[in-house]
């Protein structure tokens, strides 16, 4: 089966084909939710809900796309309204639901990088990982995020700067969680 | 012309670095960078933080949310797929201009209940159709735009 057939399936009533699409891409999901909301167990809640939503929209889904970056918006979607209703909680971030600890890296230094990651605003964490971690290109950024490629360039540079003074820990300031809250709410 | 700024450069030189068409030349952004310490040292900076990702990778997802999707998922009848091209409004709209065409036969005095079948028609339409004509699509061209 593939992604067509199983959207196609869905559509018809076979709620079952939706595991296929689930089983398919939830692991890609959760790493991505993971990188805006900080937390897995909120991006695991993320997940669900954004599922769905698709579901309920496969409807309007246009089978000439691929499906992964037509989720990814209402994942986006569902992780930005979860991160306002959390960030009310105002609960810290732990590391270590963001990277992996890859042999022959040292564990200090992806604490550290994580903990800088996890200090930036949910939109430069999301848009660096998107980049530095899944390798997307300029205009893949620029699809997924539905911004300009001129943006991209711009924002990539900024985030980047921002994650290095925190890596560098000279910005302090206003934590991630009230900024988001304030942009978001 | 005029000269790029600093900031500029350093976009430039990044967009550059990733492997990107960047809106300034690499001419430009060596010779800009060849005279400006501040440049140089940041653009440097912002390479050696791009080095430090080659060796990371995202923590791998073990998780499966499947079962509590499944559960939900009764609740959440997906949508009839849209035939592509052919919005589900147009033979409405077909139906009503034909309407409007029969009205410009001329010496015909059509009675009063008879004026009401468009809006009629509408109205059973979109009864049928589970349809909102007044519903704002904002949040969904936000969620599942394409």
């Amino acid at each position: 089966m593939d992604d067509v057939a199983a959207i196609r399936s869905c559509t018809a009533g076979n709620r079952d084909a939706f595991r296929f699409l689930v089983e398919r891409y939830q692991a890609e999901a959760i790493g991505h939710a993971t990188a805006i909301l900080g937390r897995r167990e909120d991006a695991q809640d993320a997940v669900q809900e954004a599922f769905l939503d698709a579901y309920r929209a496969l409807g309007r889904f246009d089978c000439a796309r691929r499906f992964y970056p037509w989720f990814y918006a209402i994942l986006r979607n569902r992780c930005y309204k979860l991160m306002v209703e959390r960030s009310r909680e105002e609960a810290g971030f732990e590391a270590g639901d963001l990277l992996d600890r890859p042999a022959g890296v040292s564990v200090e230094e992806s604490l550290a990088l994580e903990r800088a990651l996890l200090k930036l605003d949910p939109e430069d964490r999301e848009l660096v990982t998107l980049r530095h971690l899944d390798g997307l290109c300029y205009a893949e950024l620029a699809e997924r995020l539905r911004i300009p490629l001129g943006t991209v360039m711009s924002r990539l540079f900024y985030a980047r700067r921002r994650l290095r003074r925190r890596l560098a820990g000279s910005e302090g300031g206003r934590s991630c969680a009230e900024r988001a809250a304030k942009k978001f709410a | 012309m005029r000269r790029a700024s600093c900031e500029e450069i350093r976009i430039a030189a990044m967009t550059l670095a990733d492997g990107e068409r960047a809106a300034l030349t690499a001419e430009e952004i060596r010779e800009h960078l060849g005279g400006c310490a501040e440049c140089r040292q940041e653009v440097a900076e912002l390479e050696a933080l791009s080095a430090v990702f080659t060796r990371q990778r995202r923590r791998a997802s073990t998780e499966d949310v499947w079962p509590a999707i499944s559960e939900r998922l009764a609740e959440a009848a997906p949508a009839p797929q849209a035939s592509p091209g052919q919005p589900r409004i147009l033979p409405l709209a077909l139906l009503l201009g034909a309407y409007k065409l029969v009205e410009f036969v001329p010496d015909t005095a059509w009675p009063l209940a008879v004026q009401f079948i468009p809006l009629a028609v509408a109205l059973v339409w979109f009864l049928r159709a589970r349809e909102n004509p007044l519903r704002v699509e904002g949040e969904l061209t936000m969620e599942g735009g394409q």
